[in-house]
């Protein structure tokens, strides 16, 4: 009793001279000057920025279920941007797919996050100090670009907001429904923060991770190269009369593709002159295949000298599903596997296979008959050690085991080698509809497995007396999992570590200097085609593809005079960033992807096994119907400009929407 | 905490009472809109694709109901394959009309909708393809036809090349593009293939995805050995773009019976 007397009369004391003014911050909330005063406070916004960016790598899943973001997406399992551009197949990649998601609100918030930096930064210099200042403001406005572009290659012209819009304290709702910028403004808005950034960005990056002054040159000529073409191959026109202006908010008028080309090379030029970054070469040797092929694949799973901007990934911080998703059947420790299985007009691209006069894999010899080969393996065995370094072919080595895919096994009477090409051979169809007893065929893995399936070899067989009929992946007749194309994909795949439960750790190489190279190819052979002469534009592009070359081990050009079509720069470019969610947007910028694909199929490599001939038959066809899907491929050109979000058309009606929604 | 419990369940009782009251009796949309888009030069109606599709589209009508906003969602509605349309529930109202297709762009309409209003348009199709004679079936499991393919239109804004031509074969009365999506019989000409304008060109059934030399390696595909019916249409387009996508012109739609064997 006594006790709560004394406590009533201290507290009753305490509570006169707490009569002060309230008028103090809260101490459990963040202000302005808390986040912008410290070079910690600004670094985590710095941080958020940097992880939002809109980056096509091991977590961009082009088929999320809008509205998720498709962006840093866990999901990113079954659907494989690789499966849309003819450079691989996929179970479940069936037809042309488009981007399910839009990106248009997560884009606006990131750069009005953007813009609140480059707003608030400068006002605590002094506390920051002036290069961490500096550095701060060149990186947004690098994000910033980076941001803008990923909105003008899906839409084209997009409202251009550089400053935060304070609704509704300042701004009323009018206000808002700002109207799409052309096209080409964005275009140079992109090129004009870059060219900041590139000024007041430190020649090496503060912290792994972080963008340098070289960094932002080589984005630069990734952008303009893409405006280049957009000026020069686009054929899509829209106007939006804007209270009185006429504005393009579709394509770019044509006669600027020269500037943005000449931007780009002169960008990738700084980046080569700069002396930094080189081509990858650690591991390559002189007329030695093998070790090119190792190098090449080294490339890609280790910090080297070609690395520009890197997105890291790690166990303890961030992870993703790359290895669960296109691992081999065989390796899998759980989890899916097979989604992406590189195709034979892939494999056409690269030299050191043998090839019809058609430019088509070679198969079957000029008596008509199939080539016999002890391993399917041996028909690659000159093939460029690039192409071995990112495709996974039938019986490779990897994690230490052989990856057996074979289709089936053929029992017939192969008359001394003299083996008829089936009635599927270059056909639609599933192998599985010719009801022929002398194919012996898996329809799924379980019945693979089933001792029954066996198939009994002839006598002398080098494999024994008995053999599955599908390989272990596969492939088998109906839908499940395991192989479907003949190949696997092997570029990022590592030899050790996890491949299941979203586990992978490969770092993604969003720019690297072979794609410098490869940029400034395209605009300088664009350049000379157009007759510019600045610089001996011809040769430089002639010098670049011939490096890449080199280190892939391919057949370089012999002379300038070689170089005589866009489409040889091109096909190099498809080759060497394959597999790097590029070409998608290459096909995309170069106007071709609805020609290539109107009603198209793509072509696979089944693997059979003869027991008469004791040798392995190699048969092409297009990819096989299972599970009532036809993966037939047809491009809507309607999608060069995608759909802007109803949602955003329907706040804003300013916000005209792109032709063909 | 139990007297907030009482507050948040009192008030979602006063939402859902303020909420119950209106109910939609307003009355359905009956209006009717119909009409036709003709050949202006033939007057024969103007044979499309039905709808919106994947790589296409047949004539769309886009109506934007400038009634209440003059910036509405638009409404689009799709003819029949012969360009017909017939729509019964249109709302009372002021609508900006605009008909895209496989044609010369034509101007806008505005015009009020009230009981049956009927709109016959007349437009220059990119193409005008004919029959020559009627399709012949062959004895190995093929079919072929004869055509023309001739420019619909001079003006100089619609000139581009001639891009894709199909043989469509169908196992219903819809034939086209539109509804092409496993076809087997049908026969793609691109590129080297290719047929000239007006002169008459011969296609034959069973190359869905190309022939040679534009796909080396593909093989023709024959009808069943039982008889059937099919219907086959001819479309093409060239390298121009209406409504953001790719739009075909076409012959009417015939019948055939395959020949058992």
């Amino acid at each position: 009793m006594k006790l709560r007397k004394i406590i009533l009369t201290i507290s009753f004391a305490a509570t006169f001279s707490a009569c002060s003014d309230l008028n103090i911050q809260p101490i459990n909330v963040l202000g302005e000057g808390d986040i912008y005063g410290s070079n910690d406070g600004v670094m985590s916004q710095v941080a958020r920025i940097y992880s939002r960016l809109p980056m096509e790598d091991f977590k961009y899943y082009y088929a999320a279920a809008s509205p998720a973001s498709m962006f840093n997406s866990s999901g990113a399992l079954y659907k494989q941007m690789a499966c849309l551009t003819g450079e691989a197949v996929g179970r479940d990649t069936q037809g042309a797919d488009t981007e399910t998601s839009p990106y248009w609100d997560e884009a606006y918030a990131e750069i009005r996050d953007i813009n609140t930096l480059l707003e608030n930064v400068p006002d605590h210099a002094d506390a920051l100090g002036e290069t961490e200042t500096k550095t701060y403001l060149a990186e947004a406005r690098f994000c910033r670009a980076y941001t803008y572009y990923a909105l003008v290659k899906r839409y084209g012209g997009v409202p251009l907001i550089a400053t935060t819009i304070d609704y509704p304290a300042s701004v009323d709702l009018a206000g808002t429904q700002i109207f799409r910028a052309s096209e080409e403004a964005i275009w140079d808005f992109i090129a004009a923060e870059l060219d900041e950034a590139i000024a007041n960005l430190p020649e090496t990056s503060p912290v792994k991770g972080r963008v340098n002054k070289y960094v932002a040159a080589a984005f630069k000529s990734r952008a303009m190269v893409h405006a280049g073409s957009i000026a020069k191959y686009n054929t899509i026109e829209q106007t939006q009369d804007q209270n009185g202006t006429t504005v393009r908010t579709c394509g770019v008028p044509s006669g600027r593709a020269n500037d943005y080309y000449k931007a780009a090379f002169e960008a990738a030029q700084m980046v080569i002159a700069g002396g930094k970054y080189a081509l990858y070469k650690g591991q390559w040797v002189a007329g030695d295949k093998a070790a090119q092929a190792k190098n090449f694949r080294a490339l890609f799973l280790n910090e080297t000298t070609e690395n520009i901007f890197v997105k890291y990934y790690d166990a303890n911080n961030a992870t993703h599903s790359y290895d669960e998703s296109v691992q081999p059947y065989q390796t899998k420790t759980g989890g899916n596997d097979s989604e992406v299985s590189p195709t034979m007009d892939f494999i056409e691209m690269f030299d050191g296979i043998a090839k019809d006069e058609n430019g088509l894999f070679d198969n079957i010899d000029d008596n008509g008959y199939y080539r016999l080969f002890n391993s399917p393996l041996d028909a690659f065995a000159n093939a460029e050690p690039r192409l071995r370094a990112t495709v996974l072919l039938p019986m490779d080595t990897y994690r230490g085991k052989v990856i057996e895919i074979r289709r089936g096994i053929w029992t017939g009477n192969a008359n001394s080698g003299k083996i008829t090409p089936t009635a599927k051979e270059g056909d639609l169809g599933n192998v599985a509809d010719l009801n022929d007893p002398l194919f012996s065929l898996a329809s799924s893995l379980s019945t693979n497995l089933d001792p029954k399936s066996l198939v009994p070899l002839e006598a002398g067989d080098p494999h024994g007396a008995k053999m599955t009929p599908s390989g272990v992946n596969g492939p088998v007749s109906a839908w499940d999992f395991g192989n479907t194309g003949g190949t696997y994909l092997l570029k990022y795949l590592t030899e050790t570590g996890p491949t299941t439960g979203g586990n992978s750790t490969q770092s993604w190489i969003e720019i690297r200097f072979a794609e410098v190279l490869l940029n400034q190819a395209e605009a300088a052979y664009e350049l000379y085609q157009a007759g510019a002469s600045e610089a001996n534009y011809h040769n430089v592009a002639f010098t670049n593809i011939n490096s890449i070359r080199e280190r892939a081990g391919a057949i370089m050009l012999a002379n300038e005079a070689d170089l005589n079509s866009i489409d040889t720069v091109r096909k190099e470019r498809r080759k060497e960033l394959a597999f790097e969610n590029k070409t998608y947007w290459d096909l995309k910028r170069w106007r071709i992807i609805a020609n290539e694909q109107t009603n198209r199929h793509w072509r696979i490599l089944n693997p059979f096994y003869s027991t008469n001939a004791k040798q392995y038959f190699l048969s092409v066809k297009y990819q096989e119907p299972r599970g009532g899907f036809q993966y037939n491929f047809t491009f809507d050109p309607k999608n060069y400009y995608q759909q802007i979000p109803v949602t955003e058309t329907t706040k804003n009606p300013n916000t005209k929407q792109n032709p063909g929604f | 905490m139990k007297s907030i419990k009482h507050i948040v369940w009192s008030l979602l009782l006063m939402a859902v009472i303020a909420s119950c009251g209106e109910d939609d009796n307003y009355p359905a949309p009956a209006e009717v809109f119909k009409g036709s888009i003709v050949d202006k030069e033939t007057g024969e109606p103007l044979q499309t694709d039905i709808g919106p599709f994947t790589g296409g589209s047949g004539v769309r009508i886009r109506m934007m109901e400038y009634s209440w906003s003059a910036t509405p969602q638009p409404y689009d509605m799709y003819t029949e394959m012969d360009g017909t349309f017939n729509n019964t529930k249109i709302f009372k109202g002021n609508y900006g009309v605009t008909v895209e297709g496989p044609f010369v762009a034509i101007p806008a309409d505005t015009f009020d909708i009230a009981g049956t209003v009927e709109k016959n348009y007349e437009v220059e199709p990119f193409l005008r393809i004919e029959w020559v004679s009627e399709p012949v079936v062959n004895d190995d499991g093929t079919a072929t036809v004869q055509v023309k393919i001739s420019r619909g239109t001079a003006n100089p804004d619609y000139q581009q090349a001639l891009t894709e031509v199909w043989l469509y074969v169908s196992e219903t009365q819809y034939v086209g593009a539109f509804s092409n999506a496993n076809q087997t019989f049908s026969t793609m000409l691109t590129g080297a293939t290719l047929p000239a304008l007006d002169a008459t060109v011969s296609i034959t059934t069973g190359w869905p995805t190309g022939m040679p030399p534009m796909k080396p390696d593909a093989k023709q595909k024959f009808f069943p050995t039982y008889a059937r019916n099919y219907f086959l249409r001819v479309g093409a387009r060239i390298n121009k773009q209406m409504i953001g996508t790719n739009v075909f012109n076409y012959t009417t739609v015939k019948e055939i019976t395959t020949k058992a064997r």
